[in-house]
């Protein structure tokens, strides 16, 4: 990230880019230069670092590079350098404060005599010669500060570590920003787990093809802020190694709207971070995954399968096991805190695919999750102590053959039932007046208000009043 | 509370909570304004400061409802030693209290809005927050307040992060942590009221869920016109005196005396050629340069060409002569020694130069790049009169107390603003017997080319 002063944009029309820098010879040649005096400077002092670095700054600058360009990589430079204070016989505050003093009582150094004056006193005063007293005093300028380190970068890594920064400083202008990808759940719950850990919030939408995820934070939707900008900007790193990704965000530059939109095509010029390793949230899984695959019966399983969408947020299931056109989550709902246990239950109770639900026994509240999970059609209920065993898992995978086999047997599709057609009839609306939805509702056997708005919500749609009278309310859309 | 009744479906209680700036209502659906569906957390939603008016709202539709917003910060103010106040500065008070503890209180600088302040912060008694635009600023409040008011201050800006009963912050400071401010106290007060309203630092006042609000300034109008959104932020102007309107009595009264420098012939040669170098660049492209807005146009041309970047670096190297005129340093070490029993202050606009007197002639220094203690150190010394001077490029900016300094010199381009001269001279205070006196150091026939921000700000409103 830079200081905003160094950003450089390309606009068009509503659309705005960063000026990447191309990862050209000359690029190369300029980003190499600056790196060499880097180096040269260690052991020396910030100062002499300073002054040789302008002159290679005017140097470049007569050659045309764009001096926003080589201020950019100096503050990346200088962000890979460790200074130390230069030790000092007496402490710098102490000699500071010692030779102020001194002079406000002999009425300040006036002439070059009253400063030598009131350096020598005040070195006697300490006890050390001036020599080390002037050293001392000078030692709380920054600049006085010695290079004891610098972590030299590659000049073609320095170009792309260029690149990220200015996405970076734009991005700190976006009120919200959406990522466009393929990934795996391993990939998602780290990205989720970084959207979070920066208070910001998501919205996750998948139609056919990638995921999409709507990044911005609790105010956002009260308030156009570029607040959650920097934070955003955080968030793009975990984004570029993905195979394929596009970025689309909204930027406010010079009070002015654009949208910024960047995809895998320019990650050659972006620097690419080690993809995430596998982690396992339990041994029960670890353990249970390494079984099934010794024992499979033609099943295969898959861990932290693609994510799910559930009402906006996503969810990923812990393994997916598949067999011919068959297929079915597998939950593991293990040892933790009532309140998660709270939270996955309600994520579960909206899941429309089929999914095998793992409990603890051990659980301190399992009956209570059993007996919330058995309302639950989608859901095939296991219990399990200790280990989650194969046994406790192959028979319900055994009937859903079974059911599979009879199914084609008959060689039809099932009638739709009465859900699938209120579910239809729903996901369809976009705005209704209320008074028709709940005659419709009270087709499906609805009656009751409080399920009405529950079973709209779930469908994102919310009621809207325009009134106290209920035949002015209308049924709307917020969110698909 | 069972697991299941939480898991179980029943018609949930209305919930009122405060989430990272805004404030929550679960078991409701209806978008009753100002609240909002959240589809993301599948519930209503508002902005923290209209915490009232939500309440306001549910009461009125006879909705019962938990209330969890506050989590205020607990004690209270100790056994407070407060002055008695001046007469206005009691109708301030009383005028504040009656707007129903909301509002703005309008006074010239140097007439005790601290102290109307700690007033009203011991009334009030709930857990406050004070937010001040400086790090001088900051610590002058702390000070002030944990003196007034016997209590433990606690500092958030300035590199600390501790919220107590009694809390001062900067206004950067405190957007950033505004999420987890927000609900913690219940009074608010900004000083120098006039800077909340742009764009980031309003969301200190968005995010916060605190009822009751002060807002403290001498200057309330913004060139942007920004300050008609204070009604909403933090009340309706309950008090405004202007300098006409406070007797004299209350304000220092100071000798103002304007010395003038010439440059010596090398600089004057130097300066020519520097400046001309400049000036065609302008009379190329018809440009004059009227105003701050101007300026920052240059600075962005010349990011794009060459030749712009030439003309500001002979800006700037002008006017670095003109700050750092030799003849100009002299007339500092003559004022130095004329005063030797006084208190000084020396004020000049650029850090370099700053660092150069303080280096030359052994003065202490303070500029946004000398860290909070040593910064704490030397205004406690100068308070005690072991520095009997301090060199600084950016004090005062805001009216920064600086008790008992009697002396001002202050080392301008070419003439300094008038309003930026008369609110430096009524923060100096003037030795017993002995009247305040400011000078202006200035460089004779040198066209005008410092342009500052800063005393660009100190126009507004006066």
């Amino acid at each position: 990230m830079l200081p905003s002063e160094l950003l450089r944009v390309k606009r068009r029309g509503n659309k705005i880019l960063p000026s990447f820098a191309s990862l050209s010879h000359e690029n190369e040649y300029a980003s190499s230069l600056l790196i060499d005096v880097y180096s040269e400077h260690v052991g020396k002092t910030l100062r002499e670092l300073d002054e040789a670095v302008k002159e290679v700054e005017d140097q470049l600058e007569d050659l045309d590079y764009h001096p926003k360009f080589v201020r950019g990589l100096v503050e990346l430079l200088n962000r890979a350098i460790t200074t130390e204070r230069p030790v000092t016989k007496v402490p710098p505050d102490v000699a500071r404060r010692t030779v102020f003093s001194v002079s406000s009582e002999r009425g300040f150094a006036i002439t070059n005599r009253d400063r030598a004056e009131v350096l020598s006193e005040a070195s006697r005063r300490l006890g050390v010669p001036v020599e080390d007293l002037i050293k001392a005093f000078e030692a709380s300028y920054e600049d006085s500060e010695v290079i004891i380190d610098f972590k030299a970068p590659k000049p073609v890594e320095l170009l792309r570590q260029y690149n990220l920064s200015l996405l970076q400083t734009l991005m700190f202008k976006a009120t919200s920003m959406t990522i466009i990808a393929n990934m795996t759940g391993a990939e998602a719950k780290s990205l989720l787990r970084t959207i979070k850990r920066f208070g910001l919030m998501y919205m996750a939408h998948k139609e056919e093809g990638p995921l999409r995820i709507h990044i911005d934070g609790p105010a956002s939707i009260l308030t156009q802020t570029r607040r959650y900008g920097t934070r955003m900007a955080k968030v793009l790193p975990t984004v570029l190694h993905l195979k394929t990704w596009r970025i689309k965000a909204e930027i406010i530059h010079m009070d002015k709207r654009y949208t910024l939109e960047i995809d895998e095509r320019y990650g050659d010029l972006l620097p690419s971070k080690p993809s995430i390793e596998e982690k396992f949230d339990s041994l029960v899984e670890e353990e249970f995954m390494l079984k099934f695959r010794a024992f499979s019966m033609g099943w295969e399983i898959v861990r932290e399968p693609e994510p799910l969408i559930v009402d906006g947020t996503v969810f990923i299931p812990d393994f997916a096991l598949s067999k011919d056109d068959l297929k079915i989550y597998l939950e593991i709902v293990g040892f933790w805190t009532p309140s998660y246990i709270e939270k996955k239950l309600k994520k579960l109770s909206n899941v429309r695919d089929a999914i095998i639900v793992a409990v603890d026994k051990k659980l301190s509240c399992a009956k209570e999750v059993s007996l919330a999970l058995k309302e639950l059609s989608n859901i095939k209920l296991v219990t399990f102590e200790d280990k989650l065993k194969l046994s406790d898992v192959l028979p319900v995978l055994r009937e859903l053959e079974k059911r599979k086999a009879v199914e084609r047997r008959e060689e039809g599709l099932p009638r739709p039932t009465d859900e699938e057609g209120l579910r239809a009839y729903l996901s369809r609306m976009e705005e209704e007046p209320l008074k028709k939805v709940l005659e419709v509702l009270k087709d499906f056997g609805i009656q009751d208000m409080y399920e009405t708005q529950k079973i709209l919500r779930k469908h994102g749609l919310v009621i809207v009043w325009r009134s106290l009278d209920q035949s002015d309310a209308i049924v709307k859309r917020l969110y698909r | 509370m069972g697991l299941e009744s939480r898991v179980d479906v029943g018609p949930e209680r209305i919930r009122l909570e405060y989430d990272r700036g805004t404030i929550v209502v679960r078991g409701l659906t209806q978008e009753i304004p100002p609240l909002k569906w959240d589809p993301r957390a599948k519930c209503l939603r508002a902005l923290a400061y209209k915490y009232l008016e939500v309440k306001r709202v549910l009461e009125l539709l006879g909705l019962e409802f938990e209330d969890r917003v506050l989590s205020p910060i607990k004690g209270s103010i100790g056994t407070a030693s407060l002055k008695s106040l001046r007469s206005y500065q009691e109708e301030a008070v009383e005028a504040w209290l009656k707007a129903g503890k909301r509002g703005v209180i309008v006074l010239p600088t140097g007439t005790g809005k601290t102290m109307i302040a700690i007033k009203i912060i011991a009334q009030v008694n709930e857990p406050t927050v004070v937010v001040v635009p400086t790090l001088e600023l900051l610590e002058q409040w702390r000070l002030e307040l944990s003196k007034a008011l016997n209590v433990n201050v606690g500092v958030v800006g300035g590199g600390s992060r501790e919220l107590s009963f009694v809390t001062v912050s900067t206004y950067s400071s405190a957007y950033l942590h505004a999420e987890e401010m927000g609900d913690k106290f219940k009074l608010l007060v900004f000083d120098e009221v006039h800077h909340l309203p742009s764009e980031s630092f309003r969301q200190i006042a968005l995010m916060s869920a605190a009822p009751y609000r002060l807002g403290l300034t001498a200057t309330l109008e913004r060139e942007d016109g920004k300050h008609v959104d204070l009604l909403d932020l933090v009340g309706d102007v309950v008090y405004r005196k202007s300098v006409y309107e406070m007797e004299s009595k209350h304000l220092a009264d100071f000798e103002l005396v304007r010395v003038y420098v010439e440059f010596t012939d090398d600089e004057k040669r130097k300066f020519e050629k520097l400046y001309s170098t400049y000036r065609d660049f302008l009379e190329k492209r018809n440009w004059r340069l009227k105003s701050l807005q101007d300026f920052k146009r240059l600075i962005m041309v010349s990011g794009l060409s060459r030749e712009a970047r030439r003309a500001l670096i002979a800006w700037r190297d002008a006017r670095l002569l003109v700050l750092n005129s030799v003849s100009k340093l002299d007339i500092l070490r003559d004022l130095l020694k004329k005063h030797q029993g006084d208190r000084i202050l020396i004020f000049t606009e650029l850090n370099e130069t700053v660092r150069r007197i303080s280096r030359m002639l052994l003065i202490p220094e303070i500029t946004y790049k000398t860290g909070p203690k040593e910064r704490a150190t030397v205004m406690e010394l100068f308070r005690k009169g072991v520095y009997r001077a301090v060199v600084t490029s950016r004090v005062l900016e805001e009216g920064v107390d600086v008790p008992d300094a009697n002396v001002a010199i202050v080392l301008s381009g070419t003439a300094s603003r008038r309003s930026f001269i008369q609110r430096l001279g009524r923060i100096l205070r003037p030795a017993p017997g002995k009247k305040a006196v400011l000078y202006e150091v200035v460089v004779k026939d040198t066209p005008e080319i410092v342009i500052s921000k800063k005393r660009r700000r100190g126009l507004v409103g006066s």
